[in-house]
């Protein structure tokens, strides 16, 4: 094999997954770093190890949840090293799909600290039962349901407080 | 009660999506560099191809 059709394996390969990932991948990994530019970088080296690693998954849900650990944890060493203040611009808004209407309440979630989006997220969009968050962020079940808890009730404090319904 | 609110986070947050931009762009470096890490691992060997000459030359 040609190192031409590796790469043209690999790029549709790497397609592929993008096209089912890659909102996931966005959502966790903004959730965490809060800046399009960063959460491209993490989903960018996420990938990266998804080829390079070349892991064999038993189904697409260990593939999704492989994943999902990795944009996690890729995301999390990010925000350690670097300092920078977050200022969601509406060209930024736009890039990542989140139009003028929803920017508010787009704030506003982004405002909740990322340990309780991240949860949310897992667990109302993607479907996780809390045993199977507990296993890809590593905290405890107890931790899981506790952090949803107080999640939504934020959610609920800081929509009543700006007059959202 | 809290449901509305939830399905109002659920909303927004399910708007999100990279650009067709940054996905290509993504999936060019990934796809680049996959291929040249099992190039540099040995999987593949380079082989040197000579260059046809042309009348010109």
């Amino acid at each position: 094999m040609g190192i031409r059709s590796e790469y043209d394996g690999n790029l549709r390969h790497i397609e592929y997954a993008m096209e089912k990932y890659s909102r996931m991948l966005l959502r966790v990994s903004y959730s965490i770093l809060s800046n399009e530019h960063d959460a491209e970088d993490a989903i960018q080296e996420t990938f990266i190890r998804y080829m390079t690693k070349a892991p064999l998954f038993r189904d697409s849900d260990h593939e999704k949840a492989w994943l999902i650990k990795v944009v996690t944890n890729v995301s999390r060493n990010m925000l350690r090293l670097r300092n920078r203040q977050n200022l969601h611009s509406t060209q930024e808004l736009q890039s990542i799909g989140i139009d003028e209407e929803s920017r508010g309440i787009f704030e506003l979630i982004m405002q909740l600290p990322p340990k309780y989006r991240v949860v949310l997220d897992l667990y109302y969009i993607e479907g996780y039962k809390a045993r199977e968050i507990s296993a890809i962020v590593g905290i405890s079940q107890v931790a899981v349901r506790k952090r949803l808890q107080y999640a939504r009730t934020l959610l609920k404090n800081e929509m009543e407080r700006i007059g959202l319904e | 009660m809290k449901r509305k609110y939830i399905n109002t986070y659920v909303g927004v947050m399910k708007e999100m999506s990279l650009s067709e931009e940054a996905k290509q762009r993504i999936c060019k470096n990934c796809a680049r560099y996959s291929t040249l890490h099992k190039i540099k691992n040995g999987r593949y060997v380079v082989t040197a191809s000579t260059k046809e000459k042309t009348t010109d030359n």
